[in-house]
């Protein structure tokens, strides 16, 4: 990249990593990005209230006890206080339905 | 031949020696240094006047903020409560004091006075008013015990500071002490110096070359420390005059004496010193010396060292005493080691600070922006402790000023509301730039406060700034009103958020009561004062107002009405325009009557306003519209109109223009359904007759008839035959100005004419204005065709007259001016001529112009050239595209790059209206001449085509696949980038219709270019997969990504970072079903299996 190229793309990184979270950039490790995926994937399926409800279904859990913990991790991972995995993965290691 | 030569007399002549001499006596008596009164003129106390100077003397406090309050419950320390009773205990001293005042004058009148003229009150007295002091002071301070430390001066320390000596003086340099003896003693006239002053046994006369510099820190010159300047060299430690101890080691101890120096001799160039010391004797030789460095590097009997650099600054533009003094800090080399992390910050901000006030620009530049950067790391109060008292200081300069109040401005922004417990600290400060002689210290004093507001929020403002509305000094109020305005404007131009925000967040003060708080000593303050102290009040008012409720607006614009009617009078220029923004302001409001307006304000304005004399003066003229217009809103326009219509015949022309241009501006705003029929035969009478008699060129004249007549719309009918035979006379007229304006004027009035049903005259016009098209003068000449154009659009093109088939042939040759005004118009016409009445005219005809239209593809008017090329169109449309398009299609080959560009747009534009299918294989074909020119020039044009056919591509998708594999593969960069456009625009364009398998083809085309590194060609490319994703789902483009995010070569993954940031920013939500599974990475605690998604029923 050409300096002049360089420079101006660095000052707009660091204003997208402001901005929006979950972007990345050439000194990510993999674990930090794949804590964003995890956030990503749990906050998408907060998101779509067809998908928490089958996940609810799928774990015998009530839709609101669902929705709080996979919010709960999504913004734990955010201020670092928690280390991801999921808190579904317990329950999940747990004998599903057999259906 | 030659006459003898006669001898030459003299070389030159003049003036006998004694009488130079004489004169050069005279100018060493008199003693002047002509640059004195320049020097003293930079800096900005000096100049001022003692009024301005009275800043010195304000008091500052900790403006507590008000938001935390919520946080620990409890009452702020320093709130706006204690600041309001300071501010009451203070008017009471200053009351008292009047009292005092007051008492002794009468008791001396009286003759109570004791004769022995002792001056002193009786005892009893004055304990009597001690005890009212107390008393005062008591009530004032009973509530809360701890308040009595509250009044402090702002920038004093905490007594537990190192500032404070042991004997518990306050020696801080902000300290009362510090500042007055700082103050530079008034320099005294020479006229009342008592004789006594005069020492007898000294000679009067002293020449300039025995004068030492002075001494006084305040009149020093600001000192060169530019490293290697001439004259400066004993600056630098090898080039310093020799002292006496060297000399002693040096010289043999016999045959040497030492001469003592001439009386009142001191050296030219006085050595650098810390701090004025007191001169106890004149005379002799001396060396000052005071600094800690140089009184430790005389007591090791060594030289004194000046420091000619200054540790971690560098060199600077200048360097002045009373900065060393203020930067004593850093002048001295520390062990850095030994500095807690807060000392450290603050002489880090004075190295700034001390960069960005004496430094050369580029050294100014970067430590403004460091500051301005590390604005929230060092916290708002060490800088402000820092740079605030700098702009006290006595001998500040205007330059330095300047820049101070920059760095003021650009920490604001970052600091925002953590400012806040320095409001009052910068208002103090900041106030007085708004009094400033100068125009632009009075803008940044505007910006400054404004930004202040808008950081610090509206209530903490006006709890900051309330005390000090009804202060006891006059400069206090003076100041503190005029901020006000500026607050009120600032916050009321984006009112709504801030108001809304003010009135969440503030528990307990809603905004508009509490500006009702600050009013009521506004409005005393209008009621008391004159001149200019009432200026400032009324300016206030003025911007508050509109931010009230209705019913509270209505009340006090009729309290202040009383007032501004009676300022109506005043001959004060600056007064008469506050009064017109005021009165502008008022009438805004909406609880203000058009009653009100009719029967109480608009008899006095008009009379006051509305006379000939106002419209000579540019910005009184600009003022009384502006004001006319907005009472026009409140009034309606048979009010206003009804009352100037007459001075449209008025015999002085400024104020007929004047008049016009407040007529245009209303009816423009309001209509005219409003005007009745004896007001409308007023008004067209006097506007023919102002457009008759005007003698300078002018739009507002023009623009006033255009505006009138298309408002009255079909009522003119009467008026026309009179309007359009004083428009032919007027054609015909000698002068071409008023040629241009009579055309100008039909092409305004050519839809109302028509609206009247008058196509007879219209077509006379027509007829009249095609036989005028052999005008020489270019501007006339465009403003006939403009006309012509014109009427041409509202008859339309079958009833025009003269017909279009004659009317088209005569513009080709005009199309060759080179006259932008007359190309515009020329190539309108032809185009709406091509648009609508194409068949009028035969092929071949069409064909000549197409060719004159190649040229305006190169004009440097943008509106010029984009007519031309749609009228490309326009004709294509009429003719079938293929003799266009070869013409085109031929132009790609010339030089200017202008002209090809402009050729592809109109490719793109025939391939639009004519089917894509009639332009893309005649492209294609040409993409195969050798030359690059028109290569890139087919490209471009597809890319135009792509980005105007939007989905249609789908059809041609597959047809330029293998061009534009070419086109990607090509060693050519701008090939590659251009045809990367291509790729996006045709992505765009297919989104969603079934063409994934060759959009997949050339997305590997693509792919490899995202390691260009010029910016065009990033950039074209970045778009191209950027629209890709669009194409072809994210879940692809992450397949590509995923290649590099983590490559060993951080340039790669710098550019798949990029790409990656960009996709997750498009289309996050999408992508998490694609994310990879990386279960194998977990470790302990930390599991990365995504086990939702794992789960079903």
């Amino acid at each position: 990249m050409s300096s002049e190229l360089r420079y101006t793309a660095n000052t707009q990184l660091e204003h997208l990593h402001a901005r929006y979270t979950g972007t990345g950039h050439a000194d990510l490790t993999k674990y930090e990005w794949l804590t964003h995926q995890h956030r990503d994937t749990l906050a998408s399926i907060v998101g779509h209230p067809t998908l928490t409800s089958y996940l609810a279904i799928a774990d015998g859990e009530a839709i609101g006890r669902t929705k709080f913990e996979m919010t709960e991790v999504c913004f734990h991972a955010a201020d670092g206080t928690v280390t991801l995995p999921c808190p579904v993965a317990s329950s999940v290691s747990k004998p599903s339905h057999p259906n | 031949m030659s006459s003898p030569n006669p001898g030459r007399l003299l070389d030159s002549f003049t003036a006998p020696k004694e009488i130079l001499q004489e004169f050069a006596d005279l100018a060493e008596e008199e003693d002047v240094d002509p640059f004195a009164e320049t020097a003293s003129k930079r800096q900005i106390a000096a100049r001022q006047s003692d009024y301005h100077n009275r800043r010195f003397g304000r008091v500052a406090v900790d403006s507590a903020d008000a938001f935390a309050q919520g946080e620990d419950g409890g009452e702020v320390e320093g709130g706006y409560k204690d600041a309001m009773r300071l501010a009451r205990l203070e008017q009471e001293e200053a009351r008292v004091k009047r009292a005092i005042e007051e008492k002794e004058r009468r008791e001396r009148e009286e003759g109570k006075l004791k004769m022995d003229l002792d001056k002193t009150p009786p005892a009893s007295e004055l304990q009597d008013v001690e005890m009212e002091i107390m008393a005062a002071k008591e009530l004032a301070m009973s509530k809360e015990g701890a308040s009595t430390k509250r009044k402090r001066r702002w920038d004093v320390e905490d007594p537990t500071d190192e500032n404070v000596d042991p004997n518990g003086r306050d020696t801080g340099e902000w300290s009362k002490e510090a500042l007055e003896s700082s103050a530079p003693k008034k320099r005294r006239s020479r006229w009342d110096a008592t004789p006594a002053d005069v020492n007898v046994g000294e000679t009067p006369k002293r020449s300039r070359w025995d004068q030492a510099p002075s001494t006084n820190g305040a009149e020093q010159p600001m000192q060169q420390i530019i490293m290697n300047a001439p004259g400066l060299l004993q600056e630098d430690k090898h080039n310093r005059y020799l002292s006496d101890e060297e000399l002693d080691a040096v010289l043999p101890s016999t045959g040497y004496s030492i001469v003592t120096p001439p009386p009142g001799y001191a050296p030219l160039v006085a050595p650098r010193k810390f701090l004025p010391t007191p001169v106890t004797e004149v005379g002799g030789f001396q060396i000052q010396e005071s600094s800690d460095a140089a009184a430790i590097a005389a007591a090791a009997g060594l030289a004194p060292e000046l420091p000619t650099e200054i540790p971690g600054v560098g060199n600077l533009a200048f360097f002045k005493p009373e900065d060393a003094e203020y930067f004593s800090k850093i002048l001295k080399e520390e062990d850095e080691t030994e500095l807690t992390v807060d000392e450290m910050k603050e002489r880090k901000i004075m190295r700034l600070l001390l960069k960005i006030k004496n430094g050369t620009p580029p050294v100014r530049k970067t430590a403004l922006r460091q500051i301005t950067d590390k604005a929230r790391e060092f916290g708002a109060g060490p800088l402000f402790d820092k740079i605030l008292p700098l702009l006290m200081e006595r001998t500040l300069e205007d330059q330095e000023r300047h820049l101070l109040v920059k760095v003021i401005d650009r920490v604001l922004y970052k600091l925002d509301d953590l400012v806040r417990p320095y409001v009052h600290k910068i208002l103090v400060v900041i106030e007085p730039l708004l009094i400033d002689e100068d125009y632009y210290a009075r803008v940044e004093g505007r910006e400054i406060i404004s930004n202040l507001s808008k950081a610090a929020g509206l209530a903490h403002m006006i709890s900051t700034m309330r005390p000090d509305i009804d202060h006891a000094d006059e400069y206090v109020r003076n100041t503190t009103a005029r901020a006000f305005s500026v607050v009120a404007s600032a916050l009321g131009s984006s009112h709504g958020d801030t108001y809304r925000a003010a009135n969440s967040y503030h528990d307990g003060l809603c905004s508009e009561e509490s500006f009702d708080n600050v009013l009521k000593p506004l409005w005393l303050g209008i009621r008391l004062h004159r001149g200019k102290g009432l200026a400032a009040f009324l300016k206030a008012i003025g911007f508050i107002i509109p931010l009230m409720d209705p019913e509270y607006a209505s009340y006090y614009t009729k309290e202040v009405t009383v007032i501004l009617i009676r300022e109506f009078q005043t001959s004060d220029e600056e007064m008469k325009k506050i009064v017109l923004k005021v009165v502008k302001q008022c009438a805004a409001t909406e609880g203000v009557t058009a009653q009100y307006i009719k029967q109480d304000i608009l008899p006095d304005f008009f009379r006051a306003f509305w006379v000939r004399r106002m419209a000579l003066d540019r910005r009184n003229y600009k003022q009384v519209v502006e004001t006319t217009v907005e009472l026009a809103q409140k009034a309606g326009v048979s009010e206003i109109v009804g009352r100037v219509v007459n001075e449209l015949k008025d015999e002085a022309e400024p104020y007929r223009k004047m008049v016009m241009e407040t007529i245009t501006k209303v009816v423009a705003t309001l209509g005219a359904s409003d005007i009745d029929e004896r007001l409308e035969v007023r008004l067209v009478d006097g506007i023919i007759y102002s457009f008759q008699e005007q003698t300078t060129e002018d739009q507002v004249m023009l623009d006033g008839f255009g505006t009138v007549v298309n408002a009255l719309g079909i009522r003119v009918k009467p008026y026309l035959t009179q309007i359009v035979s004083t428009i032919l006379w007027r054609l015909n007229n000698k002068s071409a100005k008023v040629r241009q304006q009579a055309a100008d004027l039909t092409t305004r009035l050519a839809i109302v004419i028509k609206q009247c049903g008058e196509d007879q005259l219209l077509s006379k016009l027509g007829l009249v204005l095609f036989e005028q098209l052999g005008e020489e003068y270019p501007d006339t000449l465009g403003s006939i065709i403009a006309a012509e154009g014109a009427i041409a659009n509202v008859v339309g093109m079958t009833q025009m007259n003269p017909p279009v088939k004659d009317l088209l042939p005569r513009m080709t040759p005009i199309l060759r001016n080179r006259h932008e005004k007359v190309q515009e118009a020329s190539i309108n016409l032809i185009g709406r001529i091509a648009d609508r009445g194409a068949e009028f005219v035969p092929a071949r005809e069409w064909m000549r112009i197409c060719f004159e239209l190649l040229d305006l593809l190169k004009a440097h008017k943008k509106g010029i050239r984009r007519a031309a090329v749609n009228s490309f169109g326009y004709i294509a449309k009429s003719l079938g595209p293929q003799d266009v398009l070869s013409v085109l299609l031929t132009n790609l080959r010339v030089q200017e790059r202008q002209s090809r560009v402009c050729t592809t747009v109109a490719i793109g534009i025939v391939a639009e209206t004519c089917g894509p299918f009639t332009c893309i294989p005649a492209i294609l074909n040409e993409y195969r001449t050798a030359e690059l020119n028109v290569r890139t020039g087919c490209l471009k044009a597809l890319s135009f085509v792509f980005e105007y056919v939007g989905p249609q591509s789908a059809y041609y998708c597959d047809s330029v696949v293998t061009m534009l594999e070419d086109a990607l593969t090509d060693r050519d960069l701008v090939h590659r980038q251009t045809a990367s456009t291509i790729v996006k625009h045709l992505a765009l364009g297919v989104a969603g219709l079934g063409c994934e398998d060759s959009m997949m083809h050339l997305m590997n085309l693509v792919w490899p270019n995202c390691f260009e590194t010029s910016p065009h060609v990033i950039g074209a490319v970045m778009d191209a997969v950027e629209a890709m994703r669009v194409t072809l789902g994210p879940g692809i483009l992450l397949s590509y990504v995923l290649q590099g995010l983590f490559h060993p070569a951080r340039k790669v993954r710098e550019v798949y970072w990029r790409v990656y940031n960009a996709l997750y920013l498009g289309a996050q939500d999408a992508l998490v079903p694609f994310y990879p599974d990386l279960g194998e990475l977990s470790e302990g605690q930390n599991v990365y299996d995504k086990h939702p998604l794992q789960m079903f029923i």
